[in-house]
């Protein structure tokens, strides 16, 4: 019938315009720019995260302790909390060590010599830099008291780690109490943005009147230049699959675009050397969930703007069963359904924690792209 | 008709690639078997540690019994008790996934191998059994596939 002909023909080419217009607007198929080139000062780079990405914030400043000065540790972070053993090809990590003594159960956790002890065998395989190397940082610690998804004794003895490594106690800053963020829930603390102060629940991002961003960058950098109203540099997507092996971003927890903050005082061409500051985002934080939220209302980027500081967002995936690289009985164990950043083993890494691991190498790599140390 | 010397040959090569396959499945067990014991060395080693860790806490558990406020023994006692519960299950879960690793390694191991071995016999079939000899070991009739089907 030419009705009905014509009806499904319009039908049809609604569909098609549908499908154009998602792949225009839906940004994940959206192929970004490579990442390039920023006058950055390779000695002035340092890491934070909240939660996983905490957890892999840490694991990216031990591992490459030559080349991170600070790092800002908040709701998670304790190195090599989920491994259990090390062996030839690497360590031997649970997800259930992760859920377990790392975030609900820290009576179960091993003492710090474990840690130290583990920490000093990856060391003397060459897997991560010298230890020795962490006597210069400059860290800052952080877990809220109303927290409920890492226990905030986790994140002591992350800290009591750093001293054990041989961080000299003055230079760990360890806060949990007497500032208007102590009452925190599981979240990156802002001075005026997200959640009531106590919750723990998406976006993870909570308003207690506290400038975390502040303390963090304070920590590692010294006294700063008070932050920008507005920020008023500008936000580079980039193209993550060229970091990843074989461009197997979704396989290896990564998601396809990452993002950059440049202030206008960073551009190519700067008179002057700027710092480089990466930020890693938590579960249920990536571009793939929150859209811009994150890159842009966690604070950072306004002190960034103020005091030449470029901001690299890495960006985690979540990861099904069905995006493994290959499939077999394991496959279950290697998922990663919260697109968090890598601190239990997943994806069949077990160099995770190591400069050898994905993760920690695709960030590293992006890190010397910037600062023009890498190809 | 057939060659007899090609099908002896044809059958001293199937058999060598049986043997050959036969090898190689022997090791995938051993391998296997390997994992298998090393799972469970794993396993016995994590329970003893739970059972040190416990008896460690337990020890270093300063037991109040010479408090008179009795609300606070009890609450204490209540806090202990849920923290067993959730020691307990949290090295529950830590055995079974060494457990559900260990029998997935396993599995992987004899899987791989046994599809390996299916291909390596279809191979050496291909390679022991001429392809012009029928099932019943007649040549194929090359030229009835080339009869005309129908009268017309």
């Amino acid at each position: 019938m030419p009705i009905k002909s014509a009806y499904r023909s319009a039908r049809h080419a609604a569909l098609a315009l549908l499908l154009v217009a998602a792949a225009w607007f839906g940004g994940g198929a959206r192929a970004a720019d490579p990442l390039g080139r920023f006058p950055v000062d390779p000695a002035q780079v340092s890491v934070s995260g909240i939660s996983s990405g905490a957890f892999m914030a840490n694991q990216l400043h031990i591992a490459h302790s030559a080349g991170i000065i600070g790092a800002g540790i908040v709701a998670g972070g304790l190195y090599g909390c989920a491994a259990d053993s090390v062996a030839e090809d690497g360590v031997f990590a649970l997800a259930s060590l992760a859920v377990g003594p790392c975030m609900s159960v820290p009576t179960l956790l091993q003492p710090v010599d474990f840690y130290v002890r583990l920490t000093a065998d990856l060391a003397a395989r060459g897997w991560i830099d010298p230890p020795a190397n962490l006597a210069r940082s400059r860290v800052y610690l952080f877990t809220g008291q109303a927290d409920k998804v890492v226990s905030p004794k986790t994140i002591e003895l992350a800290a009591s780690l750093y001293r054990s490594l041989g961080v000299p106690a003055p230079q760990v800053k360890f806060r949990d109490q007497d500032l208007s963020g102590a009452g925190a829930g599981h979240s990156w603390v802002t001075k005026n943005f997200g959640n009531s102060c106590d919750a723990n629940a998406p976006p993870f991002i909570n308003d207690c009147r506290y400038d975390q961003a502040e303390e963090v960058l304070q920590t590692v950098y010294g006294p700063l230049q008070p932050p920008a109203v507005q920020s008023a540099g500008r936000i580079v997507a980039f193209d993550q699959t060229l970091f990843a092996p074989g461009k197997a971003t979704a396989a290896n927890g990564l998601l396809d675009t990452g993002y950059l903050y440049v202030p206008k005082a960073c551009e190519p061409g700067a008179a002057q050397p700027c710092r480089l500051h990466v930020v890693l985002h938590g579960c249920l934080q990536s571009a793939e969930v929150l859209r811009d939220e994150f890159y842009t209302k966690i604070g950072v980027n306004e002190w960034a703007d103020t005091n030449r500081i470029v901001v690299l967002y890495p960006q985690a995936h979540a990861i099904s069963v069905a995006e493994l690289s290959s499939q077999n009985f394991l496959s279950l164990f290697n998922t990663n359904l919260k697109g968090c950043w890598n601190w239990w083993g997943y994806a069949g890494d077990k160099q995770f924690l190591t400069k050898q691991g994905v993760q920690v190498g695709v960030i590293w790599s992006m890190v010397q792209r910037v600062t023009g140390q890498g190809n | 008709m057939v060659d007899p010397s090609q099908s002896i040959d044809g059958g001293f090569n199937l058999f060598t690639d049986l043997i050959g396959i036969q090898m190689r499945n022997m090791e995938a067990v051993r391998q296997a078997q390997q994992k298998m014991l090393e799972g469970m060395g794993v396993l016995a080693k994590r329970q003893t540690e739970i059972i040190e860790g416990t008896l460690r806490r337990s020890v270093s558990e300063p037991l109040d019994v010479t408090s008179t406020d009795i609300r606070a023994v009890v609450s204490h006692q209540i806090e202990s008790l849920k923290t067993t519960i959730l020691e307990n299950q949290a090295n529950s879960n830590i055995l079974s996934e060494m457990a559900a690793r260990s029998s997935a390694e396993v599995a992987n191991i004899l899987q791989s191998r046994v599809m390996a071995a299916l291909d390596e016999f279809k191979a050496a079939l291909e390679h022991a059994i001429p392809e012009k000899i029928s099932v019943a070991g007649s040549v194929a009739p090359a030229a009835v596939t080339a009869q005309p089907t129908s009268r017309s």
